[in-house]
C-alpha cells in the first residue's frame, strides 16, 4: 500500500510540475506584455520603460523559477490590471463558480436520473428514444446559443428571471440550467445503462417474485445500485464545472473563475491566467490522488495494477 | 415476446438511425466537396446594399428571389456561405479527430502493449492533459498564436486525445494476451509488425465511437471559440463563426442564427448517431 | 421584421418594465469593458476616462458643447513663458474625505505621476511636463519639457488628487479606495462586480456644475445581447456602443431613447509607404497603388449600410473638429473601382496582389473592406489580433497594411493624432521627413496661428501622397431610459453629472 501511495503521489507531483510549466510558458513566451500594460495609445518609449519596471526583460527560465517558488508559498503574484493579488482575485470569484457548479450539477442530476430511469424502464420503446433524442439534442447545440435563448425566453419574453449578475440565487438559475443541460446526456446514458443492468439482476427478480410493490423495488433496490457509477461520474463533471465554464459565465456576466480567465486572457494578464490554470489543475490532481488512494484502500486489487 | 425478437428489433432500429446518420453525413460531405458546383454565388462576394435580406419563408415581402436563404450582415449569399461553411466545419471536425486520434492511439496502444514504464509515462501524460481545462487552454493558445484554421485544429487536436488513449490502452491490454499475439511473438515477428498487423486491427472498432464523439466535440468547441472571438478568421465561413456572427442580430433577425445553428445541430446529431449505430453493430449486446 | 420578432415586440410591449431608475434617483449603466485600475493615470480604457471625470477634477475643463476651455479647479491659468504655466487654484475645494485641496496637491500629483518608480500606465497625461513647482499655497507652476502647442488641451487631463491621502495610502491604496474632488465619490468598488458612485454633497460645482443623480451603478457585461436584455427588462438604464441594426429596432420602443452622435474617434487604413517591411516587391511604396486602394473602398456605402447614423466620410488624417485639422486644399479620393483597377495596372499589378491586413476591432467593417479590395484584385488576408499586438507590430515595422481606430485620447488637437502617426516616430508608417518637420514645427509652437500654418501643408501632403486612407468618423449610439435627460458629447465621455431624471 505504501509503495502504491508513494508511486501515485510521485505521479501527482510530476503532473503538478508539468502543469505549472505549461501554465507559465503558455502565455509568457509569446505576446508583448509590456505593450499590453502600456495600453493602446502608448508610445514605444513608454513600453520599454514598463518592460524594465516589471522585470520582463530577464530570461524566461529565471522568471519561471521565481514564479514557481513564490507560487509554492501561496503567493501567485499580482494582477497586472487589477490592483489586487491573484490569490485574492481567484478566491473572490470562487464562491460564484462553486454556486454555479453545484446548481448546474443539481440540474443535470434532476434531469438525467429521472430521464435515465424512465428510458430504462421503457427501453427500446418510443419513450426511450425520445429521452435519448432530448439528451443528444441538448449536446448538439452551441452552448452560447442555448444560453442566449434562455435569456430571451425566461428573461425578456416571460420576465421571470434576472439575466445577468450575481446578486441573488435567482441570478444563478438560468446559468445553472444552461450549464447542467450539457452534462445531462452523458449522465442520462449512464443511469439508463446502470438501470438496465440492475433490473436484470437476480435480486431484483427475487424482490419482484416476493411480491414487493414496484415502487419499493425501483427506489430501494434498483435505483440505489444503478446510481453509484452515476455519482462517480457526476463528481468528475462537478470538477469540470468548477474549473469554470468560460462560455456560460461570459454570456451571463457571472463573475466566476471562467469569466476571470477569459477576461485575463483577452487582456494578457499573465499572472491571473497562470494562477487560475495552476489552481484548477492542482485541484484536479489532488482530487484524483485522493480518489485513487481511497479506491486502493477499499479495493486491494488496484494496488498491484 | 422472446428475447431474440427484442434484440433483432433493437438492432434493426439501431441500423435505422445509422442509415439516417450516414445519409445526412454523406449529404453534408458531398455538399462540402462539391461546394463550388452547388453554391449559387461566390460566398465572399458582398453587396452591401443587399444586406440582411431574409429568406422567403421568413418574410416574403423583403426576400429576394435570388437568395434562397437570404443574405448576411455584409450582403453575402447565405446559402452559399452555408455550403462552403460545411467544408470548414467538417475540416475542423475531421482533422481535429485525426490529430487527436493519432496521438491518443499511439500513446494508448504503446501503454497497453508495453506496460511498465511506458504505461507510467502515458498515464502521466493523460493525467497532465486531463488536469488542464480544455476551453481555457484553447483560448489562451489561440489568443497567443492568433486564430486560423490550422491553429484551431492543432490546439483542439492536442487537447482532445485523452479519451482515445484511455480506451486504446485497455483495448490493447485485452488483445495483448490473446493467442494470435502470443503466436506472432513466438514466431519472432518484430514489435512494429505485431502492433500494426495484429494489435491495431483488433482495437480499431472501439476507435470509431470515440472518433465520432471527438469530431462532434471539436465542431462545438470551434463554435465556442468563435463566440469568444478566437475561432477561425473571417471571411472563412465556418458554421460556428456564422452562428457567432449572427448572434448580434439574434433579437431582431433570429433566422440568421437559426440557419447555421440548425446546421451544426444536424451535423453533430448525425455524427453522434453514426457513432452509436456503429457501436450497436460491432457490439451486438451493446444496447440492451 | 419576421414573425418571431413581431411576436417578441408584442410580448415585450405588453409587459410594463419595472424601471427602477427614477424612483430612487439611481442610474444603472453598463459597458463591454471596464477599467481594472480606476485611477485615470493608470488606465487607457474609455470607461476609465469616464470614471475619471466623475471622481476627479483637473485645473481646467473643456466644455464639450462650445469646445472652450473653462476654469475649473483653477481660478486663473496663464503662460509665464514658452514652457511655464502658472495656475492659481480656487479656494475652498475639499476632497471626498474632507481634505482641503490646493496648489500643493496639484504639484504633488504631477510630480508623483512623473516619478518613473510609480509605473504610470497612462503616461501621456503628464509626459509633456518636466516637473511641477509650488509658488505659494494657492499657486503652482507646471514646467513643460519644451514648448508644447496643445498644452491647454492636455491640461484638462491633469487630474488632481488629494496628496496627503495619496502619500498615506500610495497609488495602490488610491486605486482600491479612490478619493477625489469630483462630483461623485466611490462608495463601492468591486472590479468585475460593480462600481457604485454616490453624489458628493460638498462638491464645489465649477465648470462641471452640481450633479443631480444620487447614485451611479456601473457593471461590466461583455455580451451585447445580455446588455440589451437588461436594458429591455429595466435592469439597466443606460448603455452605449449599440450596433446600428440593434438601434434601428430599439427606436420603436416607447420606453427607450436611442441617439447617435459623432465622436473624435476616427477609422483609418494605414499603408507601409515608408517601405519598412521591405521595398522589394512592396506595392505600398508606390503612390499609384496607395491611390488605387483609396479609390477602391466605398466609404459612403459602408457607412450607409454598416457604420450607421452619425458617421461621415473622412478625408484628412485627423478629425475635422480637432485643432489644426484643415479641410482646405486636401486631396479627396472618391469611390471609383474602375480608376482603382487602372491605377493598379499602371503600377504593374494588372492582376492585383496579395497583402496581409492587420486589424483588431469592428470586424464587419474590416470584412467589408476586404470584400471591396477583392473586387479590384487585391487579396487582403486578415490577420486578426489584439489591439496591443497591432500597435507593437506597427512600431516594429512589420505591418504592410492595417486598419484601426484612433480616439486621440479625447484630445481636440492635431498633435494627438497627425503628429502621433506621422511625426517620424515608431508609429509613423510613411517616414516622410518633410511632413515630420512641419508637424514638429506645429507641435512646439505655442502661437495658434503659427501652429495652423505649420500643420496645414503637412495634412495636405499626407492626403496628396495617400499615406493613409482616412475612413470615417466613428459614431457612437446610446440607448437609455426615456425618462433620463442625457445629452451625448462628441468626446466620447458621457457626462453623468449633467444627466437628470425627469419625474
Amino acid at each position: 500500500m505504501l509503495g502504491f501511495a508513494l508511486r501515485r503521489a510521485a505521479l501527482a507531483v510530476a503532473v503538478g510540475l508539468a502543469v505549472s510549466a505549461i501554465a507559465f510558458l503558455l502565455l509568457r513566451v509569446s505576446g508583448d506584455l509590456a505593450a499590453t500594460l502600456a495600453g493602446e495609445e502608448a508610445s514605444a518609449a513608454e513600453i520599454e520603460r514598463i518592460r524594465g519596471l516589471y522585470g520582463l526583460d530577464r530570461p524566461v527560465i529565471v522568471q519561471y523559477g521565481e514564479w514557481l517558488l513564490r507560487s509554492l508559498r501561496g503567493d501567485l503574484g499580482r494582477s497586472l490590471f487589477y490592483p489586487e493579488s491573484v490569490a485574492k482575485l481567484i478566491l473572490d470569484r470562487l464562491p460564484n463558480t462553486a454556486t454555479l457548479a453545484t446548481l448546474g450539477l443539481a440540474v443535470a442530476l434532476l434531469l438525467s436520473i429521472p430521464l435515465g430511469v424512465v428510458a430504462a424502464l421503457f427501453r427500446n420503446t418510443w419513450i426511450d428514444r425520445l429521452a435519448l433524442a432530448l439528451a443528444v439534442l441538448g449536446q448538439a447545440m452551441p452552448s452560447f446559443w442555448f444560453a442566449l435563448l434562455l435569456i430571451f425566453f425566461f428573461g425578456i419574453t416571460l420576465g421571470w428571471l434576472p439575466v445577468s449578475g450575481t446578486e441573488g440565487l435567482a441570478n444563478f438559475v438560468l446559468p445553472a440550467l444552461a450549464l447542467g443541460w450539457f452534462s445531462t446526456p452523458v449522465l442520462m446514458r449512464l443511469t439508463r445503462a446502470g438501470m438496465v443492468e440492475v433490473l436484470a439482476a437476480d435480486y431484483i427478480r427475487t424482490a419482484h417474485a416476493k411480491g414487493l410493490p414496484v415502487r419499493t423495488v425501483l427506489v430501494k433496490h434498483a435505483l440505489r445500485n444503478a446510481v453509484a457509477p452515476v455519482v462517480a461520474l457526476a463528481s468528475v463533471q462537478f470538477g469540470n464545472m468548477l474549473s469554470g465554464s468560460v462560455v456560460i459565465e461570459t454570456v451571463f456576466a457571472l463573475q466566476g473563475i471562467g469569466y476571470l480567465a477569459w477576461e485575463s486572457i483577452s487582456r494578457r494578464d499573465f499572472p491571473v491566467v497562470q494562477g487560475i490554470l495552476l489552481v484548477v489543475a492542482l485541484f484536479y490532481v489532488v482530487l484524483t490522488l485522493v480518489a485513487d488512494l481511497l479506491n486502493a484502500w477499499l479495493d486491494p486489487r488496484i494496488r498491484s495494477g | 415476446m422472446s428475447g431474440a425478437q427484442v434484440t433483432r428489433r433493437a438492432r434493426w432500429r439501431g441500423n435505422w438511425g445509422l442509415i439516417i446518420a450516414a445519409v445526412v453525413l454523406g449529404a453534408i460531405a458531398l455538399m462540402a466537396v462539391a461546394a463550388p458546383l452547388l453554391a449559387p454565388f461566390d460566398p465572399y462576394e458582398q453587396i452591401l446594399d443587399d444586406r440582411m435580406l431574409p429568406p422567403a419563408f421568413v418574410d416574403a415581402e423583403r426576400a429576394s428571389p435570388d437568395h434562397l436563404l437570404g443574405t448576411d450582415n455584409l450582403g453575402r449569399d447565405y446559402l452559399s456561405r452555408l455550403i462552403y461553411g460545411a467544408r470548414i466545419s467538417l475540416l475542423i471536425g475531421f482533422f481535429t479527430m485525426v490529430v487527436s486520434g493519432v496521438i491518443g492511439t499511439v500513446l494508448g496502444v504503446a501503454a497497453g502493449f508495453f506496460g511498465g514504464r511506458t504505461d507510467m509515462v502515458v498515464s502521466f501524460l493523460v493525467t497532465t492533459r486531463l488536469s488542464l481545462p480544455v476551453v481555457m487552454v484553447a483560448l489562451a493558445v489561440v489568443a497567443v498564436l492568433g486564430g486560423s484554421l490550422q491553429v484551431v485544429v492543432l490546439v483542439l487536436g492536442l487537447l482532445l486525445w485523452d479519451r482515445f488513449a484511455v480506451v486504446m490502452r485497455s483495448a490493447t491490454m485485452q488483445v495483448r494476451s490473446r493467442d494470435y499475439v502470443t503466436a506472432a511473438r513466438a514466431i519472432g515477428c518484430s514489435v512494429p509488425r505485431i502492433l500494426w498487423g495484429e494489435v491495431l486491427p483488433n482495437v480499431v472498432s472501439g476507435l470509431v465511437v470515440i472518433a465520432s464523439y471527438e469530431m462532434a466535440q471539436a465542431i462545438l468547441l470551434e463554435a465556442a471559440l468563435s463566440f469568444l472571438g478566437l475561432g477561425v478568421q473571417p471571411p472563412l465561413p465556418s458554421w460556428g463563426l456564422m452562428v457567432s456572427e449572427a448572434k448580434e442580430f439574434m433579437l431582431f433577425e433570429p433566422w440568421m442564427i437559426m440557419l447555421p445553428g440548425a446546421a451544426i445541430c444536424v451535423l453533430v446529431l448525425a455524427i453522434n448517431l453514426l457513432g452509436d449505430g456503429i457501436r450497436d453493430l460491432t457490439a451486438p449486446e451493446g444496447r440492451r | 421584421m419576421g414573425w418571431f420578432a413581431r411576436v417578441l415586440v408584442l410580448v415585450l410591449s405588453a409587459i410594463a418594465p419595472a424601471f427602477a431608475g427614477p424612483a430612487d434617483n439611481t442610474l444603472r449603466w453598463a459597458s463591454d469593458s471596464e477599467p481594472a485600475n480606476i485611477i485615470p493615470y493608470q488606465n487607457t480604457v474609455r470607461e476609465g476616462v469616464v470614471m475619471g471625470f466623475l471622481i476627479w477634477d483637473a485645473p481646467t475643463y473643456r466644455d464639450p458643447t462650445s469646445g472652450e476651455y473653462r476654469l475649473h479647479l483653477a481660478e486663473s491659468v496663464r503662460l509665464v513663458d514658452a514652457t511655464t504655466i502658472e495656475i492659481r487654484m480656487r479656494q475652498g475645494i475639499v476632497a471626498h474625505d474632507g481634505e482641503v485641496v490646493d496648489a500643493q496637491d496639484l504639484v504633488d500629483t504631477v510630480n508623483i505621476m512623473l516619478d518613473p518608480a510609480n509605473r504610470i500606465v497612462n503616461f501621456q497625461r503628464v509626459s509633456w511636463l518636466a516637473r511641477a513647482e509650488l509658488v505659494d499655497a494657492q499657486t503652482a507652476r507646471l514646467i513643460m519639457k519644451e514648448p508644447f502647442g496643445p498644452w491647454q488641451e492636455y491640461l484638462t487631463n491633469v487630474v488632481v488628487m488629494p496628496s496627503d491621502y495619496l502619500r498615506r495610502v500610495g497609488l495602490e491604496g488610491m486605486a482600491r479606495e479612490p478619493i477625489g474632488t469630483g462630483p461623485y465619490r466611490v462608495s463601492e468598488l468591486a472590479p468585475g462586480r460593480q462600481t457604485v458612485l454616490e453624489r458628493f454633497d460638498r462638491y464645489f460645482g465649477g465648470a462641471k456644475g452640481q450633479p443631480s443623480i444620487q447614485r451611479l451603478i456601473f457593471r461590466r457585461i461583455p455580451e451585447a445581447n445580455t446588455r440589451l436584455a437588461e436594458l429591455l427588462t429595466g435592469g439597466l438604464d443606460w448603455v452605449w456602443r449599440v450596433l446600428p441594426d440593434q438601434a434601428r429596432n430599439l427606436r420603436s420602443r416607447r420606453n427607450l431613447t436611442v441617439v447617435s452622435g459623432e465622436t473624435v474617434r476616427i477609422v483609418y487604413i494605414g499603408m507601409d509607404a515608408g517601405g519598412r517591411t521591405g521595398r522589394e516587391g512592396n506595392p505600398m511604396t508606390d503612390l499609384r497603388v496607395r491611390r488605387a486602394i483609396s479609390h477602391a473602398i466605398d466609404r459612403p456605402g459602408i457607412i450607409r449600410n454598416l457604420v450607421g447614423e452619425g458617421a461621415s466620410v473622412l478625408h484628412t488624417p485627423c478629425h475635422p473638429e480637432q485643432f489644426g485639422c484643415t479641410q482646405e486644399g486636401i486631396t479627396r479620393y472618391e469611390y471609383d473601382p474602375a480608376r482603382a483597377r487602372a491605377l493598379l495596372a499602371e503600377a504593374g499589378y494588372p492582376n492585383g496582389f496579395e497583402v496581409a491586413l492587420m486589424a483588431y476591432r469592428e470586424r464587419p467593417w474590416v470584412e467589408a473592406v476586404i470584400g471591396q479590395l477583392r473586387a479590384v484584385g487585391i487579396r487582403a488576408n486578415l490577420s486578426w489580433v489584439q489591439a496591443d499586438t497591432s500597435s507593437s507590430e506597427v512600431r516594429d515595422g512589420r505591418v504592410r497594411m492595417n486598419m484601426g481606430a484612433w480616439g486621440s485620447t479625447s484630445l481636440y488637437d492635431v498633435a494627438a493624432i497627425t503628429s502621433y502617426f506621422f511625426g517620424d516616430n515608431p508609429n509613423d508608417m510613411a517616414r516622410d521627413a518633410e511632413v515630420a518637420a512641419m508637424l514638429r514645427r506645429g507641435d512646439t509652437s505655442t502661437d495658434p496661428a503659427a501652429r495652423i500654418e505649420a500643420y496645414a501643408p503637412a495634412i495636405r501632403r499626407i492626403t496628396e501622397q495617400a499615406y493613409w486612407l482616412p475612413m470615417w468618423t466613428f459614431p457612437l449610439t446610446y440607448a437609455f431610459n426615456s425618462q433620463l435627460e442625457f445629452r451625448p458629447s462628441a468626446d466620447e465621455v458621457p457626462r453623468f453629472f449633467e444627466a437628470r431624471w425627469r419625474r
